[in-house]
């Protein structure tokens, strides 16, 4: 019960941190030629983790790598879970007791950090296992070979929504407060364009035809100024709406960066802070009217 | 994570001496400047976890030599800039072994790094100050810990815990009060000689020697 309890705010709060212990886990009863595996110490993983390896009855070793509570992708793209965290590991827990091998079963999404030839050079050889570690089993059954399948990424509609409810979450919190200052009587409304905009960011991204996100953003407000326009006929109103809905599309969309696989580092900052520039000028224009 | 918080995460090196300064009330300066008036010109100086490289550039200036220590990059950029003529290893301090030979210095100083580390990590990196100190040489480790004091453990859940939360938004980093410490040091075969209270017993300086 509480593992649910602790799933559900980690779902919402994905954006923070959610450390566990760094420790190695012996899981079943493994020997010295048991397999070694590595991920890192967020929490939501080595709690999923566990429970599958203890259900398939996998005996091995569990090394929990600190990440000061990051996941394992993120980790490994921030330079946290690195060749040298995992060195560090193999070091203070003095794996090299556990076991008579040296072979080490790497997340195969932590491949931007840890580095299987800095490894080699450290007498360990790193071996990245599937993309899930519901695949674990079968990987290890087949002699640690990867099928096509266990090497695919795939970003499903349901991985998507609990993407979009995490930035729905954070997107609120940052927005509540230019809401509450500038909106005040719209305050639900613009709460609802936030989730709009964070949840359609996700689940249909992929249906516009942009590669930057930001672009992404901007086109999700067309049909929502289309709307306005039919619903709204105070011409300064009009105004005031089109540069919320364009601010938080613009916003949204540009942070979409940091929750997409889409990658981040797209160099839209500047192009953001001209819009919001742009929406300023306007706004204030408006006020004059 | 989100792309704007990972920004503020990015930028935390050039807050984190603020944040710090806010959580301890200025007793971690205070802690910095005693330390540094162990320090004598010629020594040869270990700051592990030098995070922005104040107490290096405090201890450069009464002449020492300075290797600072600190695995996070970002917090070695901004040392490099505060405190230049000092050498900086990025590498985790688990992995002195790789990095610093036996008997190399005099002495080995260290600030809220400890805090940071798991039991595990304690013994090891204080197995490694013991091999890397000299024969005679000190070491002088300030950190937070948990007062026994009642009243003084009062204030500290009162007092602390809301400026955690503080200290976590400016730096998304805190502190977390060591235990057993004088244990960990007894294992990894040294004693402290000396231990001197900060901000109620919240903070501790630490002599040890081999």
């Amino acid at each position: 019960m509480i593992g649910w309890i602790k799933d559900i705010y980690q779902t919402l709060f994905r954006f923070a941190r959610f450390p566990c212990e760094p420790e190695t886990i012996a899981i079943g009863h493994p020997d010295k030629s048991s397999p070694v595996l590595v991920t890192c110490n967020f929490d939501y993983t080595v709690r999923h983790l566990k429970n599958y390896l203890e259900k398939q009855h996998i005996d091995c070793f569990l090394l929990v790598v600190n990440t000061k509570g990051t996941n394992v992708w993120c980790a490994a793209a921030e330079g946290i879970f690195t060749t040298e965290s995992v060195l560090a590991h193999l070091k203070v827990y003095n794996v090299r007791e556990l076991v008579n091998h040296t072979r080490l079963i790497l997340p195969q999404l932590s491949v931007a950090g840890v580095k299987r030839k800095i490894l080699k050079e450290h007498g360990w050889e790193g071996i990245y296992g599937p993309v899930y570690f519901t695949d674990l089993k079968e990987f290890l059954d087949n002699g640690l070979r990867k099928s096509k399948d266990m090497q695919a990424l795939e970003y499903g509609y349901w991985e998507r929504f609990k993407m979009g409810l995490s930035h729905a979450v954070f997107c609120s919190l940052v927005c509540i407060l230019p809401i509450l200052l500038f909106a005040s009587e719209w305050w639900l409304q613009a709460l609802l364009l936030v989730w709009y905009f964070a949840f359609s960011m996700q689940l249909i991204e992929h249906f516009i035809p942009f590669e930057r996100l930001l672009y992404k953003g901007l086109m999700l407000t067309v049909p929502l100024l289309a709307l306005m326009l039919f619903f709204s006929t105070d011409p300064v109103l009009q105004i005031q709406i089109a540069i919320g809905i364009i601010a938080l599309g613009a916003f949204i969309g540009f942070d979409s960066q940091g929750h997409s696989h889409l990658g981040q580092n797209q160099n839209s900052g500047k192009l953001t802070a001209g819009i919001f520039a742009f929406l300023a000028l306007f706004y204030g224009g408006s006020l004059l009217l | 994570m989100s792309f704007v918080y990972m920004k503020i995460l990015e930028s935390r090196p050039e807050r984190y001496d603020i944040g710090m300064g806010l959580l301890t009330l200025g007793s971690l300066t205070k802690i910095k400047r005693q330390i540094a008036d162990h320090v004598h010109p010629g020594d040869r100086v270990l700051d592990l976890g030098c995070g922005t490289g104040t107490l290096a550039q405090m201890c450069i200036e009464r002449g020492a030599q300075v290797t600072g220590v600190d695995a996070n990059s970002g917090m070695l950029a901004v040392a490099k800039r505060n405190s230049p003529s000092a050498n900086f290893l990025n590498i985790s301090l688990s992995n002195l072994d790789e990095h610093l030979e036996d008997e190399s210095f005099d002495i080995i100083l260290s600030t809220l790094a400890f805090s940071e580390l798991t039991r595990a990590e304690r013994l090891h990196v204080l197995k490694q100050i013991k091999r890397t100190l000299k024969k005679g040489g000190k070491v002088l480790i300030g950190d937070e810990i948990i007062p026994e004091n009642l009243l003084a453990k009062f204030f500290y859940y009162a007092f602390r815990l809301p400026m955690r939360l503080l200290t976590w938004i400016v730096t998304q980093n805190t502190t977390n009060a060591i235990s057993n410490f004088d244990d960990d040091v007894r294992q990894a075969g040294m004693e402290i000689v000396n231990c001197q209270p900060f901000m109620l017993g919240m903070f501790i300086l630490l002599e040890i020697k081999k």
